[in-house]
């Protein structure tokens, strides 16, 4: 019984700290430590759970176009932050805040995009600071 | 106007190894993510948060603001839990000083189990039931009637029922995510019983603490006033826990026509890649490098 005991203080005293996020946080993905802003047209959207996704042709500073994705809340959460399954049409400039992928993939986890018309609308990645809509910061 | 701010801090996924060597028994080494980030700097009651950034607009619908306006009645006299609520969300340990569950080894065990064999299971789309669903933060909207209420969740577009008319749990029953929930009115408190609950392929609340088919939930609903839904909840699970385990939860009426729609395996691009429990063993949760790849190749719009 005191070995059970003390295998049962050692580990327990292991998993004292309280995890705030799931897997489905930000933090799982993105780093917070890394933001991006990044402009272009839209060439693709895909408006569909459990996350919103869509892409932009970037131009690098050297003039070469690379495609980034970039991840948003579910259209669920979205409706809630103002966007329509119309708000992004492909062909449409525009600007995104978000921070990057851990992984190194062309992936940001938004956290704002701004139209051209000037409006700007929560991403829903979960990213700190950006209280998504179902108003958890950093859980989905 | 109040207002509560929750404000996180993140930090980076700890793996410690600890090494016991028993001195009776074997000797068993662990590793075990101690803590996936830091519990919250200023942690407010639960579901309390604010945005600042206008997070009225649908966040709150303006609920913790104006005058306190009293609770909706039915035409019995009870409380009117109906309404479309935002999730408030929690954990089950985070009104435990220093969070620290009162594991039994089973437990202690399938928390291990939970955090590094398997994936959560909602991220492979399996259903959340109870007692996660209390402690999510997705909306959920309440349709009450004298004998049967209904909680109808966004999250994974998933429902259960609660029987209010005086039947008993039934003597052999099919166990199953939501289990089997019955309740009486206590006052203006609506006293929910739920047992048959499963045990395996279930995560309690979204950060992986377990519960066994061994649980019982007594959770106490109550709306103090027009714009408030309170949940008391106590969890009881003899075979993970040693005592009952204490959380509660405020939810704000909202403004929304009701709860948006989710079919969790529409495109759900992480799920063949995730790792287990909270997904951070290195740093890609799931999105593949190539799926940006496979943007050039499927349609343009999906949905639209």
């Amino acid at each position: 019984m005191k070995a059970k005991l003390a295998f049962l203080v050692l580990v327990v005293s292991t998993i004292a700290a309280v995890p705030v996020f799931a897997h489905h946080s930000f933090a799982a993905e993105f780093d917070e430590n890394k933001p991006v802003t990044l402009k272009g047209p839209v060439s693709k959207v895909e408006w569909e759970n459990p996350h919103v996704y869509f892409y932009i042709d970037v131009k690098d500073d050297k003039g070469a176009v690379v495609t980034w994705g970039f991840e948003g809340g579910s259209p669920a959460q979205l409706l809630r932050s103002g966007w329509t399954h119309t708000t992004l049409k492909v062909g449409d400039q525009v600007v995104v805040d978000g921070f990057l992928s851990k992984d190194g993939a062309h992936l940001v986890g938004t956290r704002s995009v701004t139209l051209a018309d000037g409006t700007k609308l929560r991403g829903g990645a979960g990213a700190p600071g950006d209280f998504g809509p179902s108003g958890q910061n950093g859980d989905q | 106007m109040q207002i509560r701010q929750f404000i996180y801090r993140g930090s980076r996924l700890i793996v410690s190894c600890g090494v016991l060597l028993a001195a009776l028994a074997g000797l068993v080494v662990l590793c075990v993510p101690a803590s996936a980030q830091s519990a919250p700097e200023a942690a407010a009651p639960s579901g309390a948060s604010a945005n600042p950034d206008g997070g009225r607009r649908g966040r709150n619908g303006g609920a913790d603001a104006g005058p306190v306006l009293p609770t909706p009645r039915t035409a019995d006299g009870k409380p009117d839990l109906s309404g479309v609520w935002d999730g408030g969300g929690g954990y089950i340990n985070k009104e435990i000083p220093g969070g620290q569950l009162p594991y039994t080894p089973a437990g202690v065990a399938a928390y291990q189990y939970n955090m590094t064999q398997a994936p959560d299971p909602q991220s492979v789309c399996i259903i959340v039931g109870q007692p996660r669903a209390d402690m999510d933060n997705r909306p959920f909207e309440i349709v009450q009637s004298p004998d049967r209420v209904a909680f109808l969740y966004e999250r994974d577009a998933t429902f259960r029922v609660i029987r209010v008319d005086g039947s008993s749990h039934p003597a052999d029953p099919e166990l199953t995510f939501f289990g089997d929930a019955v309740a009486k009115w206590d006052g203006d408190t609506l006293v929910v019983d739920v047992t048959a609950l499963k045990g395996d392929k279930v995560w309690s609340d979204n950060v992986g603490h377990p519960h066994s088919d061994q649980t019982h939930l007594i959770e106490r609903w109550s709306r103090p006033d027009k714009n408030h839904l309170f949940l008391d909840l106590t969890i009881e699970d003899p075979k993970y826990y040693t005592k009952p385990i204490h959380v509660t939860r405020t939810s704000r009426l909202q403004s929304w026509p009701g709860v948006g729609e989710e079919a969790c395996d529409e495109n759900n691009v992480d799920g063949a890649h995730l790792g287990p429990g909270l997904g951070t063993k290195d740093g890609t949760r799931g999105f593949d490098k190539s799926a940006v790849q496979r943007s050039a190749t499927s349609p343009a719009t999906t949905n639209q």
